[in-house]
Parts: C-alpha cells; structure tokens; sequence
C-alpha cells in the first residue's frame, strides 16, 4: 500500500530492462536518490518507485548502467493538481464560497433570545430592530452599550439584556423584572365566603369574625369568615378577613361518551414540495397553492443551511410532505370506555377540590345509553371551601351602624 | 572456491573487535524475517528467492521467499521478506 506522504508528495514508476538491472539501483543508491517498491518482473527486468524531482535523473543514469528504462507512470497529487490546473471554475468556486462565507459571518442570519418569559420575543425583537441588531445587520458595529440602553428603554418590563455574537447568530439572553409581591392590605374590606357547600369540620379564622362552627352546614355563598369585626370596646372594624375552612363536600360528576366516531386511515399517498426561503423572500418550486385537499396532514419541514450551533446561512429548504387519508367509522369497546370515562372524572374531580383537597370516598358507575356510555363519579372529600370575596358597600353600611347602635345598649 | 578459506583479519591477532576494520560488512538478523547488510557494495542480483549482495572480497547470498529491498542507501540494505539461508561466497 503506498503511502500517504508518497501520494502527497508524487512518484514515478520507473521499468529498468537490462543485463544488470541491479546496477540502476546501485547507482540511485549511491546517488541519494530514494527508491522504493523495488520489484523484479524477471531476472532482467526491474520495476521500482522513485521521487518525481529524480525521475529524470533515474533516466540518465540508465545509459550508463546499460539500462533501457521506461517511465511506466507518473502519480501523486503534484500531477494530479497538474491536470486541474486549467480548470479555472473549480478554482474559482471555492474560492468564491470561501470569501462569502467569511463575508456572511459578519452579518446577523439569525437572533436566539433566551430568559424571557412574560415579554414576547417579537417584542424584544422589534426593540432590537430599533436598536441596529436585526437579520443582515453587520455584527461589528454593534455596540452593547448602545444596545442595552435602547431595549431597556423601550422594554421597561426587561431588568437587563445581552448580546453574544457567535459567528452569525446573535445570542440574547435577557432577564426579567419580578414584579413586587402584592401586600396584604389588612384593612381590605374582605370575607371569607363558602365556594361549595360542606359540612365543617374545622375553622381556622386568622382575621375576621367567625359566623359558622364545627359540624354545622354551610351553603354555597354563605359568608364564613366576615370582614366586618365587631369590638364591645369600640367602633366595628373592617379588616381583610383571613383563614381556611376545612369542609366535608360532596360531588357528583357526569360525562358521556360516543361509542362510535371517525378516525383517519392514512391511504399511503403522499405529496412533496420543495420551496426556498431566502432571506424574507419565498421562492416555490410548485405551482398549486400550498394548502392541499382537506383530507390531508401537512407536515413541514424547515431546514436552514449552515453549521448548527455556529454558523446559518439566511437559506432555509422548505419540505412540505401532504398524506392523504381518508375517515372510517371505528368503535370504541365497553371496557375502554369504562376506563377513559373513570379516568377522566377522577381528573376533573381532582382538579374541583384542589391540590390540598382530599378524596374520603368515591363511587363510580357506568351505563350504556344510546349508543353512547354515560359515566357518573360520586365522591365525598374533604377541602378547604374558603374563598376570599370583597364585601359590598352594602355590607360595610350595615356592619358599621350595627356596631355604633350597639354601643350605648353596652 | 577460491574464497573458501578466507584470509583472518588483523584484528584478530590484534585480539580488536572486527568492526574496527573500515568497509568490512556488518550483517544485522532481525528474527527470520529481517536483514540490514551495513557497508555493501552494491547489489548483484535482485530476485524473489534469491539477493546478491556485493561486500568486500566477499559475496552475500540471501535466500528465501517474497524477498523484498525495503530500504536502500549508499551503505545500507534492509531485506525483508521470509529469509531461509545467508551465504557468504
């Protein structure tokens, strides 16, 4: 196997016919000239390699060696650039790809903005168009300063912002303002009302005048906790009512399902269309709208050329696969039904009484209706019915007299 | 025949190692499968089975199979290949 470095650097394969063909090597030998493969055909026939630089000096030596040498083969890159050397186009196009794509990095093709989560990317994207950082902008005329003071002005809801430039693509990171929590206003006229009727089981009244007690019963929308907090020592007083009321509720959930609906069965023609996004600009290498018949799923794919995570170039392939279906009626079996009807009710039942909520007791039962199954979940749990309501003006005007007209009967 | 019985070297009587005589071949054995002739005089015969190799008043037969001259300088000679016998004629 030759060499790499030998491929690299050329050879010639050198034939020496000759009583002596021995006495060529020799010579090369004593020379310095290196050779190698050396193989003899017959015993006056020797074939060997030599460096392109000595091929002709090989030759000469051949008389005096009484040698008749034939150069079987010139090889290597040197030749094989040699033969290309003509080919201006091939030359010239890589070099064209090379200086453009150095020329691209320096643009913007791309802008990835990471850490926001309340403000919109277009947002941040138009306030940064304004600020010089859109796609095509030239990368080394930004300057950051420049930048952060112009987006946070226009963004007020954004605390801070920076722009990394990798290649071609701007990498924005941007974190934002926590909003300050919202204080208690304890003098807040609110009661605690009831958002399901329970029986209590336990009161925690932190602010507020407790009008229920353990075991009794509590209506949807009765007041619990009142904000309006009577004193036998002075005026009555609205404050934020606060507290939680743990209640035994009872639920009844139904849900009915079809047994039979219609499913897609895909029939296994497909369509595909190419199309090139360059830039802002669309070019379609199809005719037809893009949107095909209704009984079809589309499914784009986008590929965008470049190196990823390095370097994109504004060229994005656009793959758009059509698969045709067609409905047919299906059924769903009893048992299943049963199952993703139970499942469901137990979802919206946990999702009723909430995180903290408990399930005592539950009873599920199933029917056929129809042709459709019919699925009712009884439940008994255990909750917290406390539910903060502001009071009316009406409530605050009769809590406050009550109190006044109290006074003087104490 | 005429090399059959060789002259002995001086160093011999001189009790110096043989080496110390300048353009005296050296021949190196690596395993069965290696030999480098030091200080050769040329190549006589090149074939698969059969390396001449010139030395001073003297002539290195190496045998064997697939012979091939991996290296070769103005001095130096590396065979390699599955060596059977060495002569020296």
């Amino acid at each position: 196997m030759e060499r790499l470095a030998d491929r690299a650097r050329g050879y010639a394969v050198i034939k020496a016919v000759g009583v002596e063909p021995t006495r060529l090597v020799d010579r090369c030998a004593a020379e310095q000239i290196d050779f190698w493969g050396a193989y003899p055909e017959d015993d006056y026939t020797l074939v060997f390699r030599t460096r392109l630089k000595h091929a002709d000096k090989v030759m000469r030596f051949a008389d005096r060696c009484c040698c008749e040498v034939t150069m079987l083969e010139r090889c290597g890159a040197p030749i094989e650039a040699k033969k290309l050397k003509k080919r201006y186009v091939l030359w010239a196009l890589p070099l064209l790809f090379l200086s453009l794509l150095v020329a691209s990095s320096f643009y913007i093709w791309k802008i990835e903005i990471v850490g926001n989560e309340t403000v919109s990317k277009i947002e941040i994207l138009n306030a940064l168009e304004d600020s010089g950082v859109y796609i095509g902008a030239y990368s080394p005329n930004f300057t950051s300063d420049n930048i952060r003071s112009r987006v946070l002005i226009r963004v007020p809801e954004l605390k801070w912002i920076s722009v990394s430039v990798f290649g071609s693509r701007a990498y924005v990171e941007v974190r934002e303002r926590k909003e300050i929590p919202e204080l208690l206003d304890e003098d807040e006229p609110v009661k605690i009302v009831a958002e399901q009727s329970g029986i209590i089981e336990q009161m925690n009244v932190l602010r507020g005048f407790s009008l229920f007690k353990k075991g009794q019963t509590a209506a949807k929308s009765d007041t619990l906790i009142d904000g309006a907090l009577p004193s036998t020592f002075g005026k009555t007083e609205i404050s934020h009512a606060e507290g939680s009321v743990i209640a035994r509720t009872w639920y009844e959930i139904c849900a009915v399902m079809p047994l039979k609906y219609t499913e897609k069965a895909y029939t296994g023609k497909t369509n595909s269309r190419f199309a090139l996004i360059i830039g802002d600009n669309r070019i379609n290498f199809y005719s037809k709208s893009r949107i095909c018949d209704t009984n079809c799923d589309n499914i784009i794919v986008k590929k965008t050329l470049g190196i990823k995570g390095f370097f994109e170039l504004p060229v994005t392939l656009v793959n758009e696969n059509s698969a045709f279906y067609e409905r047919t009626d299906a059924s769903v079996s009893e048992d299943t039904a049963k199952a993703r009807l139970e499942a469901l009710l137990n979802d919206e039942l946990k999702f009723k009484i909430g995180e903290n909520g408990e399930i005592v007791s539950s009873e599920f039962t199933f029917s056929l209706l129809d042709g459709s199954a019919a699925g009712t979940l009884r439940a008994e749990c255990k909750q917290n019915i406390a539910a903060e309501e502001e009071m009316t003006a009406d409530e605050i005007r009769a809590a406050l007299p009550a109190k006044e007209e109290q006074k003087p009967n104490d | 025949m005429k090399n059959a019985v060789r002259k002995r070297p001086i160093t011999e009587f001189l009790d110096l190692p043989a080496e110390l005589v300048p353009g005296v071949p050296r021949l190196t054995m690596s395993g069965g499968s290696e030999v480098l002739v030091e200080n050769h005089g040329g190549l006589r015969s090149y074939a698969r089975d059969l390396i001449e190799v010139r030395g001073r008043n003297m002539l290195l037969q190496i045998r064997g199979e697939d012979l091939e001259l991996a290296a070769m300088t103005k001095t130096d000679i590396v065979i390699r290949g599955i060596i059977v016998a060495v002569e020296l004629c």
